[in-house]
């Protein structure tokens, strides 16, 4: 409530703000926008999840085609502080029992651990077909169509390098305790309250997800002193056929979002800012919603080419299944803080020639509560007519 | 990957020593400053952060001191805690008058005591932004400013009750921050002191409670800047 109450004031303040009016003359609210990248983390994959957007739409009768590709890599161990998985136990194959408690006070299944346990060794590719066209001025439409790939990789070498570039030690925490794992492999295990909700190791290339509808309204397009103002709505069109490894491309369910949008230009920087929610129809012991915002500052090196720096917060997949305090000190603490809300930091390139348009970017999670990727790279490109 | 904080460790009290003392050597030989349409500032503070203060009127939920208190006796610091800040700010300029937006990275840790030999250890990392107008003096630059952001937080928590002990460690996140603030910058050509107020509402739920801690509160930070 305190936080709509000031954002309100601030509009109302900025609206009366007429003494600032000359310093922003003919600054113009929106460039080429902020990185388009959603959320990468290998169990949300299935889910709809709004990505950042210019509050900018294609003009009446314009269309836009592009080829997104964005290649993650996710390495999650919680039994990572008592070894209970290693390379051992991995060719062994996981069973539930890997994911119990080790402490010698409690057995059999009071040794189950309450929450979320993960083991996740994945380089997702997600590549989307993506066509917006102008219905309107001031009204677009979009549709995405995603295409998924799980397996081992290539990256892991190049991140333990850098680990170890920068004094991080693999064997610990915030090394992800990766140095126990083979390099390049592929393990997806989610368990909840000691029972798998996601177990695989087959890998998949090129596995049609659902698509993704949308509409972005551009209700603004700001002045001297009111920032664009932009809502954007999605649809995800569920497909209920989820056998094997379909069941980590599609959660069969009818999910929308909404963000909000917004940009304001100041000369040659530009700084936007989002704020939105995705509702999960069929959340499969997941989270029922997904929170996002976002903040991103662009550089325009010239009308055709920006560099961009964002932050981007989201909530966790992962609910929150049992209070803190009536949680053991083992590893049932430790692994609460998948529930906690995550931060993401971006950068990126842009760049406009003719019809054409390229944008290039990077993500790292920050915060390292292991419920995001921990990297990923990114390239978009197309033609607008 | 790597934590943020440990790829960019911060010693902000040489930084502003050393700076000060660049900017006192180069303040008059540099060019004069010219007033452009668009101009940007990077400038790192320090100072004091009192999270037990009200933030003026935004309110504060904070009863996690207070409740740790009823258990293991009264707290033996203040919880003034001293910020590291970068911030990197851009305006449209023209006249005496500006308006633009900034981003803040501010990072501080402090230890906490009780009477009961119990303790804990806050680690907070908040990223704020938002807008920030100002009036370009002949001799300083009054602002004021306003935004939201969020904190990153780690809590580690060393409970005595009896004979036992309780370690808990908490991480969390608050999205709902908001802030304002207000003050000034001296300009020395490219270089300037900048001094500001900073009122900030970040309520954090601690899960091992399920009370709130206050993350903001009221702070008072004086730094350098460089204008370009």
């Amino acid at each position: 409530m305190i936080f709509k109450g000031i954002f309100i004031l601030s509009l109302f303040l900025m609206g009366i703000g007429s003494w600032a009016d000359s310093a922003l003359a003919k600054s113009k609210n929106s460039g080429l926008g902020p990185l388009e990248l959603r959320n990468q983390y290998p169990v949300t994959h299935q889910f709809l999840s709004l990505h950042p957007e210019n509050t900018a739409t294609q003009k009446k009768g314009k269309s836009r085609l592009s080829y997104h590709i964005a290649v993650a890599n996710t390495f999650v161990n919680t039994q990572g502080h008592s070894k209970q998985i290693t390379k051992t136990e991995l060719q062994n194959g996981l069973t539930e029992n890997d994911f119990y408690d080790d402490v010698n006070w409690t057995s059999g299944t009071d040794d189950k651990v309450r929450g979320f346990s993960l083991y996740l060794d994945a380089e997702t590719t997600r590549h989307t077909f993506e066509y917006r066209f102008g219905l309107s001025d001031s009204l677009e439409f979009s549709l995405d169509l995603p295409f998924l790939s799980f397996g081992g990789g290539a990256m892991d070498s190049m991140i333990e390098s850098v680990h170890d570039t920068v004094g991080v030690s693999n064997a610990e925490y915030r090394g992800a305790f990766r140095s126990f794992s083979e390099k390049n492999q592929y393990a997806f295990y989610v368990v909840r309250d000691g029972t798998f909700i996601f177990n695989s190791e087959e890998n998949f290339n090129m596995v049609a997800a659902e698509p993704v509808i949308g509409l972005k309204w551009g209700l603004s397009d700001g002045g001297s002193v009111i920032p664009a103002l932009s809502l954007k709505l999605a649809y995800k069109v569920p497909n209920s056929e989820r056998e094997g490894f379909y069941k980590l491309t599609r959660s069969g369910g009818g999910d929308w979002g909404h963000y909000l949008i917004l940009s304001k230009g100041y000369g040659s920087w530009l700084a936007y800012f989002g704020d939105g929610q995705t509702q999960i129809q069929e959340n499969h012991n997941l989270a029922k919603t997904l929170k996002h915002r976002f903040m991103a500052l662009e550089y325009r090196l010239s009308k055709k080419s920006s560099l961009l720096i964002q932050t981007v917060t989201q909530s966790s997949i992962f609910p929150k299944t049992h209070e803190l305090r009536d949680l053991e000190a083992n590893q049932e603490q430790r692994n609460f803080n998948l529930v906690v809300p995550t931060n993401l930091f971006m950068g990126g390139y842009k760049l406009e020639w003719n019809q054409l348009f390229w944008e290039m970017g990077f993500a790292q999670d920050y915060a390292n509560y292991g419920n995001e990727t921990d990297f990923v790279i990114f390239i978009e490109t197309g033609m607008q007519w | 990957m790597v934590k943020f904080r440990t790829l960019f460790p911060i010693h902000l009290n040489q930084i502003i020593c050393i700076g000060f003392l660049w900017m006192s050597l180069t303040c008059f030989t540099g060019n004069a400053y010219a007033i452009d349409q668009t101009f940007s500032y990077l400038s790192v503070f320090s100072g004091s952060q009192d999270l037990s203060a009200s933030p003026g009127g935004l309110g504060s939920e904070s009863n996690y001191f207070e409740w740790l208190e009823e258990s293991h006796g009264n707290l033996k610091e203040n919880r003034k805690v001293q910020p590291s800040v970068i911030g990197f700010d851009f305006y449209r300029a023209s006249g005496v008058v500006a308006s633009g937006f900034g981003l803040e990275i501010q990072r501080y840790k402090k230890s906490f005591n009780f009477s009961d030999g119990s303790g804990l250890t806050l680690e907070a990392l908040g990223v704020l932004y938002g807008f920030n107008f100002y009036y370009r003096g002949d001799f300083w630059f009054p602002f004021f400013g306003f935004g939201t952001g969020n904190y990153s937080t780690k809590i580690q928590e060393t409970l005595y009750s009896g004979s036992s002990v309780t370690e808990t460690t908490v991480f969390g996140q608050v999205d709902t921050t908001v802030y304002y603030k207000l003050g000034a910058r001296i300009p020395f050509n490219s270089w300037g002191l900048v001094l500001t107020q900073q009122y900030t509402s970040a309520n954090m739920e601690v899960a091992s409670a399920n009370k709130n801690v206050a993350l903001g509160g009221v702070s008072t930070l004086f730094g350098l800047y460089y204008g370009f």
